[in-house]
């Protein structure tokens, strides 16, 4: 059988959540002695904007995997998260048909051979400048049926209302 | 309804104490995550090797961690470079990388794995999750804090086997209160009204949250917190506790646990699951830089 598979990728271009206030909470470890500061000073910084904060980017992905269960029900979803936040992970993405992952490529991979259907969520929305991240996102959708043309364009069209862009 | 005993088998606990500090001076970071792979790869083949299971029963193998993440989170080292490296032990070792949900990440490993196994319609038989927390940047947070006071570090790999078909062994979840470890008490002591003659193995905390779930927990059977001897060792703690219990005391026949973990967040993880006379128990002597 082969699989079917639709992409997307895009990039967060502005602040996703627009005309509403922000908290600039970078939610990184207390540093207290004089190795913890020189630590954090040594790592390199990204070039690329942060435009979100933990908060804004776990709402982003809340948002993506209800409307993914919508279209979708109990679809296996696995996301890249790489850091703890500092904050509770919100409840639809602790389900059991989700796993959050530092590195998707090893259970993308397994996964693609046996789950029907499988929903891949990996972005790199920088929180911090330490993060090097670039704050790109690809969805990808994995089918042993025949996919209906456009079919992640309700997780497309939310991710463009939040300010990401082709 | 109460079953007497778990579908869920320790085959194999093996514990790698690592030093504080890791090294008398820092060193650069991906040299640091190498030498901490070489000891995790060298770490799962001996325990594999002596439950005599063959690495080939292995379909997946998540690494776990509460704290190594800056590593990773500012691309200093990519997981995939370490994943080659541990590929060079074996295809049986990690090749995935689990912290988001901190101390109970081994239990949301699992419950994933057997979701999917379920999924394709096919019992999982052996499990195998590793836990490796190392203060890799020596941050004084993560030696000390006030939430958990002194931190242990070590590496871990635990071996499961599904005996029967699970019914209610895992259990995972998050609390909804901000009191996370008070909610997490109220839930071990329910889950083990279900579950007739296990003795809990907890997280290891501060004799002030001892306090909270001797109280909360109401005398149910409990293996001694080691905190005072390790330290809180993050997801390691309920392994780590068996571990001890079983070295301790000759496990004649077998017993019944609940391996119990919870993170700061509230994510936490109980396993229901029987020691046997036959659980490979492995100490190793603290970890060194060779």
């Amino acid at each position: 059988m082969t699989k079917q598979c639709q992409q997307y990728s895009g990039t967060l271009t502005r602040m996703p959540f627009a005309h509403k206030p922000s908290i600039c909470e970078a939610q990184m470890l207390p540093l207290t002695t004089d190795s913890d500061f020189a630590v954090f000073a040594d790592f390199t910084s990204s070039p690329y904007p942060v435009l979100l904060n933990v908060r804004e980017h776990y709402q982003i992905l809340s948002d993506l995997v209800e409307k993914a269960q919508l279209c979708w029900p109990g679809i296996t979803t696995v996301i890249r998260i790489s850091m703890p936040g500092g904050m509770r992970i919100p409840n639809n993405l602790l389900a059991d048909n989700v796993l959050l992952l530092e590195d998707l490529t090893a259970e993308e991979q397994k996964l693609v051979a046996f789950t029907n259907p499988l929903l891949v969520i990996e972005d790199r929305f920088s929180h911090i400048e330490i993060d090097n991240n670039d704050n790109s996102i690809s969805l990808r959708l994995y089918s042993n049926e025949v996919l209906p043309t456009d079919a992640l364009r309700p997780l497309i069209t939310y991710l463009h209302q939040r300010g990401v862009a082709k | 309804m109460d079953q007497t005993v778990s579908g869920l088998v320790v085959k194999g606990i093996a514990f790698t104490p690592l030093p504080q500090p890791l090294f008398d001076q820092l060193l650069p970071i991906d040299q640091v995550m190498s030498l901490l792979a070489q000891s995790l790869g060298s770490q799962v083949n001996q325990l594999i090797k002596q439950t005599g299971i063959p690495v080939t029963e292995f379909e997946r193998h998540f690494l776990c961690s509460t704290m190594i993440e800056l590593p990773f989170t500012t691309q200093s080292v990519k997981w995939q470079d370490i994943a080659t490296q541990l590929k060079e032990y074996g295809d049986h070792q990690p090749d995935t990388f689990v912290n988001a949900y901190e101390c109970a990440s081994w239990g949301y490993s699992l419950r994933h794995y057997l979701k999917q196994a379920e999924l394709e319609q096919r019992q999982a038989k052996y499990m195998i999750v590793s836990i490796m927390d190392a203060n890799v940047y020596n941050f004084e947070f993560w030696r000390y804090n006030e939430h958990w006071e002194h931190s242990g570090f070590g590496i871990t790999t635990v071996i499961l086997e599904v005996e029967a078909p699970l019914t209610d062994e895992m259990t995972i979840g998050c609390a909804v209160t901000h009191n996370g470890v008070a909610e997490f008490a109220t839930v071990v002591r329910r889950t083990m009204m279900k579950k007739p003659g296990a003795v809990v193995a907890l997280p290891f905390f501060p004799v002030n949250v001892q306090m909270m779930f001797e109280k909360l927990l109401r005398g149910q059977p409990s293996l001694p917190d080691l905190h005072a001897n390790h330290g809180h060792c993050f997801g390691a703690d309920p392994w780590l506790s068996l571990l001890t219990h079983g070295l301790n005391n000759k496990i004649e026949q077998p017993q019944r646990f609940m391996a119990c973990s919870v993170a700061l967040n509230g994510y936490y993880a109980i396993a229901d699951l029987m020691m046997t006379p036959d659980t490979v128990l492995i100490m190793n002597k603290e970890w060194q830089r060779d």
